[in-house]
């Protein structure tokens, strides 16, 4: 999903040429077609992402519409002031997209796990705020950048959950249909929800499952339809479970009067574990695999 | 106008501005006044009944809680009504805040006030203006205390590697910062040495002195961004202010009001 929305912004380039690409040093066999269709347009900044993200607000501020790539943390939570008051308050033109989106580059350690971006870029207003699941979403959801004149962020993996869907439309995105609960998941652990459903399919329960490639801003009204057709609703996320597609969904429940399903959240817990693995490893430890969240699920209805 | 009457009507401007509002970083503001009085009134392409003409040269005040001076500068060269600098700060609702906002106000590039920012912006500002082939310069003013942050150095570095010599740093030296001598919190050496070697053009100057000002401010090297330090007192210009720290945030009134205003009056 990754080369294909750099792919995406090379196409446009070719006829936007305020576009332009900064990256922290990051995206080697990925950017490289960028820089070599535009190398004008194109700038490592070296590693030193908090010049980066104010300067990207700089060349905004003149016109441009700056695309940002790096690793997940380090083009958000080390630079969440410059995006806050740079780019959020300053509503510009700037596209960050990181990678590595949740716990991807498993191994590599806790440092490199995106897992609070989520979270603390929702605070920022004038954001647009996106974690695909597969590449049909990632597409679309580069599209949507390079539609927008305000500032987006996108969380990406190497590769997107296979499923065939680039016929459903709508955010959020019906995977799979059912009936009395439903699972609402972001990013790629989409592929540990619709395991969670196929356990449940195996003794009858048909469980819907939705992914959420936009986690902000949510249509309110829509979203409150589709909770209120089921009798139970889960959510699902790689991320901590503290402020994001959770949250964002109890947000809209917590006011409604009157008859709603009950909302149980599942993501990282408000802790970290020490020791390391890939990403199934990982869901695995943190519990948020399929075979965890069944079980869980079990015991609540 | 003349950049030495407007640095004195600054000075008048920003010392009822922040004896009215009853705080201001008063000793920031008067040591960047003659700086940014000679950028306005010598330097900068400006124009005041079209802010946002494409042509100006673009000025970032990175240290953003002086930005009363600029406030007054820009009001001085009628971007706006004078009359609103009684609004500084107030506690009622008002658009110019105490750290410096662009909201509203005409002639104002970026909002800033967190340090550290501002210089990265002006270099990407500078960078827009290179791919685009714009005769714009832009100016970055931060302080030698802002000089503690990580991503001036970034910043500078990024400038130097991208020849950008569009692009000017003037460091508002005045040896102070917010607990005191810089020398004790955090010593940085010497900045010259340092900024040059980091790629940029280093030019050292009397921060008050206008004719050297505004040599190195015109001055551009091929393929080098400018780095200006300019030596400045804190609290310039006001006898019992300057280079007392005390004044970093606070403010004068009634009697000292009047000498200090008696002062600026007589240079």
């Amino acid at each position: 999903m990754r080369n294909s929305v750099v792919q995406t912004i090379v196409d446009k380039a070719k006829t936007d040429e305020s576009i332009v690409l900064l990256t922290g040093d990051l995206g080697s066999n990925c950017l490289e077609i960028f820089e070599n269709a535009y190398p004008k347009r194109y700038f490592n900044c070296g590693i030193a992402e908090q010049n980066m993200l104010s300067m990207a607000s700089g060349l905004a501020m003149e016109g441009k519409k700056v695309f940002i790539y790096s690793i997940g943390n380090f083009n958000t939570l080390r630079v969440l002031e410059q995006i806050r008051n740079d780019v959020s308050y300053m509503n510009l033109d700037v596209n960050i997209i990181s990678v590595g989106a949740g716990m991807e580059y498993g191994q590599l350690g806790f440092s490199h796990y995106a897992t609070e971006d989520i979270a603390c870029m929702r605070t920022m207003p004038n954001f647009t705020v996106m974690n695909p699941a597969t590449k049909y979403e990632a597409v679309e959801c580069a599209k949507k950048m390079l539609a927008t004149k305000t500032p987006c962020y996108l969380a990406l993996n190497k590769k997107g959950v296979e499923v065939e869907d680039t016929k459903i439309s709508g955010n959020p995105r019906l995977i799979k249909d059912g009936k009395g609960i439903a699972i609402f998941s972001s990013g790629a652990i989409l592929k540990e929800a619709l395991e969670v459903s196929s356990i449940f399919e195996k003794s009858g329960i048909n469980m819907a499952v939705y992914s959420m490639p936009i986690v902000k801003p949510l249509d309110s009204k829509n979203i409150l339809n589709i909770l209120s057709k089921y009798d139970y609703v889960f959510t699902l996320e790689e991320q901590t479970v503290i402020g994001g597609l959770g949250s964002a969904l109890a947000e809209i429940l917590a006011p409604v009067k009157g008859k709603k399903p009950p909302l149980h959240m599942f993501g990282l817990n408000d802790e970290y574990i020490s020791t390391v693995g890939n990403r199934d490893y990982l869901r695995k430890e943190y519990k948020i695999d399929a075979k965890s969240i069944a079980s869980k699920i079990k015991k609540i209805f | 106008m003349d950049s030495k009457k407007l640095a004195k009507e600054i000075r008048k401007d920003v010392l009822l501005m922040t004896s009215n509002a009853g705080a201001g970083h008063i000793g920031s503001i008067l040591s960047i006044t003659d700086i940014v009085a000679v950028l306005y009134g010598k330097i900068m392409n400006i124009f005041p009944k079209d802010p946002k003409n494409p042509k100006r040269d673009r000025f970032i005040l990175s240290k953003g809680h002086a930005g009363a001076c600029v406030y007054a500068c820009l009001a001085e060269l009628g971007f706006f009504d004078k009359a609103e600098l009684e609004n500084y700060y107030s506690p009622n609702g008002t658009k110019l805040s105490g750290h410096v906002t662009h909201k509203g106000n005409a002639g104002v590039e970026f909002s800033t006030g967190s340090l550290g920012h501002g210089v990265s912006v002006a270099v990407g500002m500078a960078l827009a203006g290179k791919m685009d082939k714009a005769p714009y310069r832009v100016f970055a003013l931060a302080g030698n205390g802002e000089c503690n942050e990580g991503s001036i150095w970034e910043a500078v570095a990024f400038a130097s590697h991208n020849k950008l010599d569009n692009f000017t740093l003037i460091v508002d030296h005045n040896k102070i910062q917010s607990m005191g001598d810089s020398d004790k919190i955090l010593d940085m050496g010497t900045y010259a040495e340092k900024f040059a070697s980091f790629g940029a053009y280093v030019m050292e100057v009397d921060g008050h002195n206008h004719a050297e000002l505004a040599t190195a401010l015109k001055t551009r090297k091929r393929g080098q961004p400018a780095v200006v330090i300019a030596h400045t007192v804190k609290g310039k210009g006001v006898s019992f202010m300057e280079n007392n720290n005390l004044y970093h945030s606070a403010c004068v009134k009634g009697d000292d009001l009047k000498k200090a205003l008696k002062e600026i009056e007589k240079q």
